[in-house]
Order: C-alpha cells, then structure tokens, then sequence
C-alpha cells in the first residue's frame, strides 16, 4: 500500500501490460535475430518496472501517478531506442533512464518546500553563473558540450530547471521594489532578465539556436504570468507596450538572423533533398512507409540518417512502430503534463514552476515534430524522454520532478513539526546516552 | 540452455497473429494505461483536496453585497483581498484599495496583513496592521464586510 492510502493496483497492472504488449510486438513483428538479445531487453525492462515501483513505496508522496507515468515513458523508450536497427538492449539510453528517474527524485525534494527554495535562491544564481562559466571556458570550440573521457555533458540542458526556479522566484518576490532613482524596480526581476539576456547571447554564441525557442517560451510564460500575479500592479498600457516589443523583437530576429538560420528558414527540402532537407526529407518517406502500424520493430531503414535517434526520433518511431502508437506516446507525454491541471499547486510559486515546466515541455515537443514533419523550420532540439541523450533526460527527469513537488508540497507548518519532531528526538536520545553512562 | 530457449522462442514465434491485432491490442492496453492513469489522478486530486481542507481549515469568506451572498473559497496559502481585477478576491467597492489586504496560512490558521492601504481593516471591529483570525470573525475592509466562515460540506467531499 502506498504512503497516501490509495490503490494503484490497475494503473499498475495495466503499466506492466503495457512494456509486455510492446515486447509482445517487438518478438512477433520485430526483427528478432538473436533471441537472448531480447531476453536481455525484456529482463531490462520488467525489472526497471519492479525496482522503481518497489522504491516508490518507500517514498511518502500525496500523489504517485506522475511516479508510473514516467516510468511507463521511459520504459516505452528503453524498448523504442533498443530496436533501432537491430534489436539488442541499449545500455546507455537504460543509464540515461536511470539518471532520469533519479533527478526526478532529486528535483522533488529539492523544490517541494518553496519556502526554502524561495530564501536559498542565491544558490540557483550561482549555479546558473557556474552553467555559464563552463560553457565558455570548457566546452569544445564554441560547442555546447564538455568532453571528458568517454562521457559527453551539455551544460546548457541543466539551465532549463534553473531558469524557471528564477522566473518563478522572480514573480513570486514582484512585490518587493527597490527605489533606484526615479524608478521602483523589483531586484528579482532585474536578474531575471540579466539571467535571460546571458541565455540568448550564449545560444547565439554557440550556434545552438535549436533551444532559443523553449527559453524564450519558458520567459514568455513568466510573462504572462506576472501579468496574472496578482501583486503585480501592471497597467493595460504596459502590456501592450511588451506586446509590441515582443513581436518587434521577432521581426528583428528574422530580418537579422545570420545565413545559416536564413537557410534553414527557407529551405525547400525537395529541392534541396540530398543536402540541407534530407533529413526531413527522409524521415517524411519514413513516416510514409511505417503507415498507421509501422513496419516493425527494427525493420526500418531510417537508423541509418544521422541523429534518427534524437533529433527526428519521432520519425523513426513512426516508421517502426507506426503513426498510430507514436503519436500515443507522445498523448501520454502531454497526459502527463495535464495531470497538474486536475491537481492544481496550492502555492504561486508552484503554480509559477509548474507552467514554466509545461511551456518547456510543450515548446521543445513542438519544434521536434513539426520540425521533422517539416511543418515548421527543422531545429534540431530532442524529443523529452524518448530521444537519447544523458544531459537531456536528466533535464527532463529533473523538470518532473518539479512538476511533482507542485503536486505533493511540503507546507511550512509540516516542515516545523519535523523539525519539532527532530529536536525532541535527538533530546531523548541525549538523555538516553546520558542515563546510560 | 541456450538452445532450449531459442528453440521455444522460435517455437512461439511461429504462431501466426495478424499484424493488425496485435498492434490494436497494443494501442488498446496503452490507451487503458493513460484512463487508469487519469482515473488515478482524480482519487488523488480529492485527498489532495482533503489535505488542503486541513492546512487551510476548510474556511471561506462570506460577503453579502446588493441582496446576494458571494462565496470566496481559501484556494491558496496567500489571498490577496483588493478592488483590482487581478486580486485573488476581488471587491468591487470604492472604499476598498487596489491592493487592500493579504491573508496567509500557516497550519491551519489564517492571518491577514494589511497593506497601507488607505481606509484600513478592521477585524471585528478593531483597526490592524496584522491579526490572526478565528472562525466567525468579521473583516471590514473600508465598507465591505467579510464573515470568515466553515465552508458547506458539498455531495462529492462527503
């Protein structure tokens, strides 16, 4: 029995049949070549499902639900990314999964008492500075990612949850206004768009202009919600203002973007089919050719285009496993996401984290579909949880975990009875030590 | 070992199912996997709900303005109390500041913090800066008058 009283016993059945249903298919239409292979995939999977499901019951949660819904997308995953090709478990996208899961949990326990995270946030500061600093001192040639060894980190990807904690802290502490002269201006505030300005500079620097969407949607979020804060005292005039300065903006960025981005904005993928569309060129044929069921769990041919794996996995996972089971788990994705709707955060700052990480969510799906649909221009950002990339699904793993603290908060009454709790307990037990010596 | 295992996985494989059930059993169990997850999540929502009934003391404000009774439900650990549109419980009262008062909760108990605002608050009464409020006290903010009260048990809560 879990920590809240509640029965998951259906949700946790139908979890289990789900992976089966998969490996069902991938041993039946799949390309099965070394039966062992398969063992070792569906040993993987059933036993990532058992261990995290009996962690769980260790944890004291309100809610669970986010808990089985990420692990029945990564399991999902595991099984999509393993059969890429031939069929043979991926260790290191199961790592990845692992990681995930992981700063799933470290993301909860760190931002589930926003009392706490709201008085510590100079510590998210530094660290935001300190993403900063290794990206233009230890990245590779103006490259996005550290190097060491046989491990390959992006630094960028670990800014995402660190700029919606500010966003959310910087609305959270609207209220309070410095007088800077003529002006009253809210500190937070002040380094929140210091901290946005760095962002972009540093996504225009490294050629990483992929991600500049999901940043500026997470700061367009903030936005939109400092205008529904209610301490916020904004003008109607003021909001028009940032209207027209926003698509200003977006005129200017297109007008003045550099050839390269020019390139991709235009870019006629038929014509150009052999260079810069073949990509999506392929993975439109792909998509073609897995129909509505797929043509089989490593049967298709799109394994071999660079970055079938990340950047057009949707793609790939179409042409597998077909449009129809595709596009549902990415519907479980979005399922996931809506779940905080029915649950709604009791406190802003939550309530603040928990659109940040919906808009973040919701943005970097977008461009990596419609961008390998070729309905939008093609950026090249991963698909959360389902592409491979251990920056990535820690990002992702951490960013459900938020979700999760808004969910199952710790309130500043429970937080002193612990403490209460801690301080009688470690009094008897003095005294204990004291009787017996 | 080896080959047994092969032997009986070549065996099972053998079995002929048409492609289109065994990809519409698949898409049926993860569709029944994504309503069991939603099913699971409204349960929560409700001990969630009974949770915050707890730490918010399952309180409300009553106001009765022009013949009718208005009902403010306490849906978060910071209410702020103003005649602007974008506060939590707006009153439409020229008496009333923008930005009047801000009630907190802190285990079970509700304090309301008065924001300079020009015409006060008063709890029962009494001019405040910061007060802790009971059950049954009244709040005035310039004439407006607020009655924190036990919220009405509804069908689905019982």
């Amino acid at each position: 029995m879990y920590k809240n009283k509640l029965s998951y016993s259906g949700a946790i059945i139908l979890l289990f049949l789900t992976h089966l249903s998969m490996l069902g298919l991938v041993f039946i239409r799949g390309s099965v070549v070394a039966p062992l292979d398969f063992l070792k995939l569906t040993g993987a999977v059933l036993g990532l499902d058992i261990i995290y499901l009996l962690i769980t019951l260790a944890y004291k949660q309100m809610t669970y639900t986010l808990d089985f819904m990420l692990l029945g997308i990564l399991n999902i995953s595991l099984i999509f990314q393993s059969c890429f090709g031939e069929i043979s478990l991926s260790i290191k996208h199961l790592i990845s999964c692992v990681m995930c899961l992981i700063a799933c949990e470290a993301g909860f326990l760190l931002t589930r008492n926003h009392e706490k995270i709201r008085k510590n946030k100079i510590y998210i500061y530094l660290l935001i500075l300190l993403l900063f600093i290794s990206i233009i001192f230890f990245t590779d040639n103006q490259k996005k990612w550290i190097t060491i060894g046989s491990f390959s980190i992006q630094p960028s990807e670990f800014i995402k949850p660190c700029f919606i904690l500010v966003c959310a802290a910087s609305i959270v502490e609207l209220h309070e206004k410095l007088k800077i002269g003529f002006f009253y201006i809210s500190k937070d505030s002040l380094i929140l768009c210091i901290v946005a300005l760095f962002i972009f500079a540093l996504q225009w620097w490294c050629h990483d202009l992929g991600s500049l969407p999901t940043f500026g949607m997470i700061f367009l979020c903030a936005l939109f919600c400092r205008f529904c804060y209610p301490k916020a005292k904004i003008s109607k005039r003021a909001v028009a203002i940032a209207c027209v300065a926003g698509v200003g903006v977006l005129i200017a960025a297109w007008m003045l973007a550099p050839d390269y981005v020019q390139k991709r904005l235009h870019v006629d993928i038929w014509a150009d089919r052999y260079g810069d569309g073949y990509q999506q060129c392929e993975a439109l044929i792909g998509i073609a050719k897995g129909g509505w069921l797929g043509v089989g769990a490593g049967n298709g041919s799109l394994y071999k285009i660079f970055a079938h794996d990340s950047d057009i996995v949707f793609a790939t996972i179409c042409e597998e496993w077909g449009l129809l089971y595709a596009s549902l788990t990415v519907l479980l994705i979005l399922i996931m996401l809506m779940t905080v709707l029915m649950n709604p955060p009791k406190n802003y700052y939550h309530a603040m984290m928990t659109a940040g990480v919906t808009a973040a969510f919701l943005m970097q799906m977008s461009l990596n579909i419609f961008g390998s649909c070729n309905l939008i221009p093609f950026t090249g950002v991963t698909l959360p949880f389902l592409s491979t990339g251990g920056s990535s699904m820690m990002s992702c793993g951490f960013l459900v975990g938020m979700l999760k603290a808004g969910q199952s908060p710790l309130f500043q009454h429970e937080v002193m009875k612990r403490k209460k709790q801690k301080q009688q307990s470690a009094k008897s037990a003095q005294k204990q030590r004291r009787a017996n010596s | 070992m080896q080959e047994i295992i092969s032997d009986f996985l070549k065996m099972l494989s053998s079995f002929q199912i048409p492609d289109l059930v065994l990809s519409a059993a698949a898409v049926l169990i993860l569709d029944l996997f994504a309503i069991a997850v939603i099913l699971a999540v409204r349960r929560e929502s409700r001990i969630c709900q009974k949770r915050w009934q707890k730490v918010s003391a399952n309180l409300e404000l009553r106001r009765r303005a022009d013949k009718t009774e208005y009902h403010y439900p306490l849906e978060a650990d910071e209410i702020l109390l103003g005649r602007h549109s974008s506060a939590d419980i707006q009153l439409k009262d020229a008496s009333v500041s923008r930005y009047h008062a801000v009630m907190t909760v802190t285990g079970g108990v509700w304090t309301i913090t008065d924001l300079n605002s020009r015409s006060g608050t008063f709890v029962n009464d009494q001019h405040i800066k910061q007060k802790r409020l009971a059950e049954g006290d009244c709040i005035r903010l310039g004439s407006a008058k607020l009655y924190l009260v036990k919220r009405p048990v509804s069908n689905e809560e019982s």
